[in-house]
């Protein structure tokens, strides 16, 4: 509770530092909205740049709070509980930044409403909006469910010292929760119904964006692999994201009590299966496409992996999957500063693969002509950053108003499985 | 047992929103073919009216000497800025070492890659077969520039140059001036066409390298004035069309000769 | 070495016959260079029942003795409009032992059809082109686009998927209302009641029931949504979808577009009660003609071949003509050859290509050129000694002229048959005058398509009114004065008046000049034998163009016969 009533001075610099960072977004994007696409490093040929990758990206990390916290809870892992509402709200947080992308990479975004009135039901971009929009939804309610009795704990906790708006919006939000065994059956029929409901909806979020490049006739995204490929993408990054939100919450809120070292590591064995499929899935494809060696895909293998962009894929490949895979394997490193790297290492080269895709995608030609050079400008640097920093700014901000650790999984599970810790857990939450 | 009235109005209510949302944009989409017919001019001569023809164009690489004036034609007329080459020359290099040119526009493909992924059907085929974008609607999204696999399609990344006359009313047909953050590429001059002009470019080529052509009628012509009956041009000269294996029915034909194949070329 | 001498030896006379039904025409020629004179007739179309696709095209080559050429290359062409008069390659053929060259084509629309015919002659024999006309009745060709395969799924797989999403929404509908429902249903009665939720208790009825709820709402949601799509979106698709803007219509567009494709297609001939006068001749002989096309001694095409011209004009006894669609103007020269004095810069603003109309004024010759709209005023020896870039107000269409005439003053009229005006612009393109509004009209109230135009000795305009099949006659002014030769042309193309006021009439369906006075009196005709309307011309009209009168002499472009100089007999 604390973090809710009494921020720390160290708070306000995070959230500081953050705000501008949003800020300095904003007004690239002002300074976008005027003189039009022209200011990103954009041309004709490569088309789509940062945007899309963040886009790609920001929505790809959300996949780990469905992960965690939807299957996990699925499955009936019982060391969830402290992680799910971290991972559910970094899960929503990012969904809404990364689904800001779309407008902020439209030419027209003033007409982002012909998207519902004049929408074609053939056009992978309507896909996706229908399928953020709806994961978006599901998340939110996934988020708001456990989150009730929360919220029915802060209303009676904290009260009025909370504040006339504070104890409004509890005791609106909390629904007149009071722990009757009559509630609980509904909130956990619902909590598991949209549980289930939300890991197709983000397999096809994924797919989507995947079908997105997918339908394009060019070599580098004509790929049958390519749906499953970017769900997996977005299942490994999305874990590394938990764990890096996790670790970074963990000590900046001083929840090492609830939050243990075994946690870390669940996560981090998980996030290596995923990695190690991720390298299967990459593998898979580039023997095929090597061994042919077709004029398309085999110029974009070559471009990648010996060309000018070889030193980008390696560093990926190296840096992203090779040695987190190594930190998490070695038992030295087994620890949450180690997993923490391997997590950090993981999400920045993750965005830089989701570039590896869109961009050459764009650069190799299909007329004659030579390969296309893309820099991004420093609008598009400052938008990445500033969506970057707006994720743990809203969740800073929503950690103002609600828990971080979830009280009624805890209780949940308490109730299934009594041990110290979860008890201290609820006594110490009060 | 009963099921409370909210609960079910609730539900039906979420069901319509997206029913009516949907519903016009299924209904758009369940035939590309079909369009509404745009008004545009008549033509002044002709046996056949309007309507009646299918726009279609024939390139003979024989002639093609890279000369460039249809790019600088066809951005004098609709006022582009260099960077949009709607259609653009390339210089290619076949695998026996051959070097000629290319010219490109936009394929007015029967099956356009464009067309289908366009979210907001900004992209759409007029009554003739022409492809043209309508870019009072176009949200900028550039999806169907990733998706056409010549490249034909252009990005409008900052305000376009203003043309000198004032031209207030910009249409598909005739896309003057261009429109800040939408897509716009070759429309066959189909302003001129329809008139019985000839397109900006088939008329400032001085190798009368290009055609147009109706596929109805099956007239094809050039700026020499030389003029051919289609099928037998196409089958007498080997016309081919490009990348047919990715079925997009492309309507521009190409004519090659002695030492040019476009075919197993090193394109990257 | 001279193939001449050759082929006088060894050459032998050929005779060459032609029969044939309705229409067919030859060029006899007198030697050439020792070359024998070869006569091209086209051969009546088989098959040309109801409905027929393909017809066979075919001419007869033969020495003018009747002997067949054989083994000699024909090449046929079509009149086409599609994108201006230009003449269509249908193909070649080789000529048999009967001196017979076919060849199928399958005619893409309906209705006329004009055929030519030419050979490029060779060393043996001389050129020769004939033309001739055929209806076709079959029903005109319309391309089928591609069709691909898996057509049905790929159209219905999105209303599979939009039911899942719609089930998806209506599953987490169902679960926010019915946990937040019930959660608050279910509160305790002890605990404080807000007033916002008890309000809605009293007509609550919420039932925890077993899960079978839930299926039954999807369910009933699914129904819904599939009978919403079958009742809604099934009938609309076969509409038209009003969803796109439409950019603002051409007012007068569809009303144009009807008129000027009657003139076009349907040639009407005269009314009956004109018949009797019809007929009368006027007298004047071929003091001059020079084909079309022509050939060099190895039988190749002449690089000052013509295609198509549409115009000629006069000055000082050096005859012109408008090469329209090679964009340059040809001279004839003294032995009767034609020889290049101007060709257009392609991409210039001097462009005269497609240019319909050309006349001359104080030595220089003016072309209205379609291109640009504007006037090329050019020099006796081809030298562009200067551009006129009329300023015309804005209109539906672009300004392409189709008739010139400039005034003693220098001013220059010219017709705009897309926006149904003729104006009035001064040397430099300042407007001065409009006759009629932008819309087509007749009478005295404007003109349905404006052709050529011509001045007379009193400076009065008279202009061709193609879509209403007169002759309009205007004061210097501009103001209506009459209207003449309503039932007496078909398809009116250009004008000239003589010394006397005798109005020279082209027309092209009737292919003959038309003579009347000012005063609207037929006079009578000129290039039509005795036959019957639309019969065989002695003199080989086959379209006539372009007309000029200067002295007594009539100049008349035939844009697939060539130029005819008439020698006018004194009225």
């Amino acid at each position: 509770m604390r973090p809710i009533m009494r921020p720390g001075q160290f708070f306000w610099v995070v959230v500081a530092g953050l705000s501008t960072l949003v800020l300095l977004a904003l007004i690239a994007y002002l300074e976008q909205l005027k003189e039009g696409l022209g200011v990103t490093g954009l041309n004709q040929r490569v088309s789509w740049g940062f945007y899309i990758s963040d886009m790609v990206f920001f929505i790809g990390v959300s996949y780990g709070g469905a992960m965690t916290s939807a299957i996990l809870r699925l499955t009936n892992a019982p060391w969830r509980a402290p992680l799910s509402r971290l991972a559910e709200t970094m899960a929503v947080m990012s969904v809404l930044v990364g689904a800001v992308f779309p407008l902020i990479d439209m030419g027209r975004p003033e007409r982002m409403i012909y998207l519902f009135r004049y929408g074609q039901v053939g056009s992978p971009v309507l896909w996706d909006v229908i399928a953020v929009t709806t994961y978006l939804t599901a998340g939110a309610v996934f988020l708001y469910l456990p989150l009730i009795p929360d919220i029915a704990a802060c209303r009676d906790r904290l009260g009025p010292a909370a504040g006339r708006v504070r104890e409004f919006l509890y005791d609106r939000l909390a629904l007149g929760w009071h722990g009757t065994p009559a509630q609980k059956h509904v909130l956990e029929w619902g909590t598991t119904v949209v549980a289930i409901v939300i890991i197709p909806l983000a397999v096809s979020v994924h797919s989507v964006l995947a079908f997105l490049f997918g339908v394009t006739s060019r070599p580098a995204w004509d790929s049958t692999i390519l749906a499953p490929y970017f769900v997996l993408a977005a299942m490994f990054s999305g874990v590394a994201t938990v764990i890096l939100v996790t670790a970074a919450f963990r000590w900046a809120y001083h929840l090492e009590a609830y939050i243990e070292e075994k946690h870390f590591k669940y996560l981090a064995y998980i996030m290596m299966t995923l990695g190690a499929g991720y390298g299967y899935f990459m593998f898979a494809e580039y023997l095929t496409e090597g061994y042919k060696m077709h004029q398309g895909p085999g110029s974009i293998l070559e471009l990648l992996l010996v060309g000018r962009l070889a030193p980008f894929m390696w560093l990926f490949g190296v840096g992203g999957l090779i040695v987190p895979i190594l930190l998490v394997a070695l038992p030295w490193t087994r620890n949450v500063a180690g997993i923490s790297v391997a997590a950090l290492a993981v999400v920045l080269a993750m965005w830089l693969k989701r570039f590896l895709i869109v961009v050459p995608g764009l650069a190799q030609p299909l007329m004659p002509s030579s390969v296309v050079i893309y820099w991004p400008s420093r609008v598009e640097i400052a938008i990445t950053l500033g969506a970057a920093a707006a994720i743990p700014l809203l969740m800073m901000l929503f950690f103002r108003l609600f828990p971080i650790i979830s009280i009624f999984e805890i209780e949940e599970i308490a109730a299934t499985d009594t041990t110290h810790h979860e008890e201290a857990a609820i006594g110490a939450a009060g | 047992m009963p099921i409370s009235r909210r609960e079910l109005l609730q539900a039906l209510g979420a069901v319509a929103v997206f029913v009516l949302t949907g519903e016009v944009g299924w209904s758009t989409m369940r035939d590309v073919n079909s369009q509404p017919a745009i008004a545009a001019p008549p033509a002044p001569g002709g046996d056949v009216p309007k309507e009646q023809h299918q726009w279609a164009a024939v390139v003979d690489l024989r002639r093609c000497d890279g000369c460039t004036y249809c790019t600088d034609a066809c951005q004098t007329t609709h006022f582009l800025p260099k960077e949009m080459e709607w259609i653009k020359i390339y210089e290619v290099q076949d695998t026996n070492g051959n070097r000629f040119f290319m010219p490109r526009l936009c394929m007015q493909c029967e099956n356009p890659p464009c067309l289908k992924v366009c979210p907001v059907a900004a992209t759409f085929k007029s009554s003739e077969g022409v492809i043209l974008v309508n870019q009072d609607r176009c949200i900028g999204c550039r999806l169907c520039m990733a998706a056409c696999p010549y490249e034909a399609r252009y990005f409008n990344f900052r305000q376009p140059p203003r043309p000198p006359k004032s031209f207030d009313n910009p249409m598909p047909e005739f896309p003057v001036p261009q429109r800040k953050g939408t897509v716009g590429k070759c429309v066959l001059c189909v302003h001129y066409v329809d008139q019985g002009k000839l397109p900006a470019c088939v008329e400032a080529c001085p190798m009368g390298a290009l055609y147009i052509a109706d596929l109805n009628t099956r007239v094809m012509t050039n700026s020499s004035g030389e003029t051919y009956e289609m099928s037998r041009y196409l089958s007498e000269n080997d016309g081919f069309r490009l990348k047919e294996e990715l079925n997009t029915s492309p309507r521009v034909w190409y004519v090659a000769g002695h030492g040019q194949t476009i075919e197993g070329q090193h394109w990257s | 070495m001279r193939m001449r001498k050759l082929a006088v030896i060894i050459a032998a006379l050929v005779a060459l016959t032609l029969t044939l039904s309705a229409s067919g025409s030859a060029r006899a020629e007198s030697p050439v260079g020792g070359r024998t004179p070869a006569l091209l007739r086209g051969v009546t179309l088989t098959d040309q029942a109801a409905g027929q696709a393909t017809v066979t095209l075919s001419a007869k080559l033969s020495a003018d003795d009747g002997t067949p050429a054989r083994g000699e290359q024909v090449v046929f062409y079509e009149l086409s409009s599609v994108f201006g008069e230009r003449l269509m390659t249908l193909g070649s053929a080789m000529t048999d032992a009967t001196g017979t060259a076919s060849l199928p084509y399958e005619p893409t629309w309906k209705g006329q059809h004009t055929v030519v015919v030419r050979y490029g002659g060779d060393s043996e024999y001389t050129p020769a082109q004939t033309t001739f006309r055929f209806q076709s009745t079959a029903p005109p060709h319309v391309h089928q686009n591609a069709q691909f395969g898996l057509a049905t799924p790929r159209k219905w797989a999105p209303l599979g998927a939009g039911l899942a999403v719609l089930g998806v929404w209506g599953v987490l509908g169902l679960v926010l209302v019915r946990t937040v429902l019930g959660i608050t249903a279910a509160a305790p009665a002890t605990a404080p009641a807000t007033a916002f939720w008890t309000s809605r208790r009293s007509f609550r009825q919420v039932s925890l029931g077993p899960a079978l709820l839930s299926p039954l709402v999807l369910a009933l949601a699914a129904l819904t949504a599939a009978a919403l799509f079958v009742g809604l979106v099934l009938p609309r698709t076969h509409g038209s979808e009003a969803g796109l803007a439409a950019p603002a219509a051409v007012s007068d567009a569809n009303g144009v577009q009807s008129d000027v494709l009657a003139a076009q297609v349907v040639p009407t001939a005269p009314s009956a009660g004109t018949d009797a006068q019809s007929g009368r001749v006027l007298a004047a002989r071929v003091v001059q003609s020079i084909p079309a096309f022509s050939t060099d001694e190895e039988g190749n095409l002449t690089p000052n071949s013509p295609d198509l011209p549409a115009a000629v004009a006069v000055v000082n006894d050096h005859i012109f003509v408008l090469d329209t669609n090679h964009g340059r103007v040809l001279t004839v020269t003294a032995d009767g050859q034609l020889a290049r004095t101007f060709e257009s810069d392609p991409d210039g603003q001097t462009s005269v290509a497609h240019a319909l109309a050309m006349t001359t004024h104080e030595g220089e010759i003016y072309v209205a050129a379609p291109l640009f709209g504007n006037i090329v005023q050019l020099s006796t020896a081809g030298h562009v000694d200067g551009v006129i870039q009329p300023l015309l107000p804005k209109a539906a269409l672009p300004f392409q002229p189709a008739g010139i005439a400039v005034t003693e003053q220098g001013d220059i009229w010219l017709s705009d048959p897309g926006n149904h005006r003729v104006v009035l612009v001064s040397g430099s393109g300042v407007l001065r005058a409009t006759i009629a509004r932008a819309t087509a009209a007749s009478g005295s109230e404007g003109f349905d398509t404006p052709g050529g135009i011509a001045l007379d000795g009193s400076g009065r305009l008279w202009v061709v009114d193609i879509g209403n099949h007169d002759i309009k006659e205007y004061s210097s002014q501009g103001t209506f004065v009459s209207a003449i030769g309503h039932d007496q042309l078909s398809m009116p193309q250009d004008v000239a008046v003589d010394g006397s006021g005798r109005v020279f009439v082209t027309d092209r369906a009737l292919r003959e000049i038309r003579v009347f006075g000012s005063d609207g009196a037929f006079l009578g005709s000129i290039g039509k034998s005795d036959g019957a309307a639309g019969g065989p011309s002695d003199s080989g009209l086959q379209y006539p163009s372009g007309i000029e009168i200067s002295g007594d002499r009539l100049f008349v472009m035939d844009r697939l016969s060539g130029l005819f100089v008439f020698q006018l007999e004194a009225p």
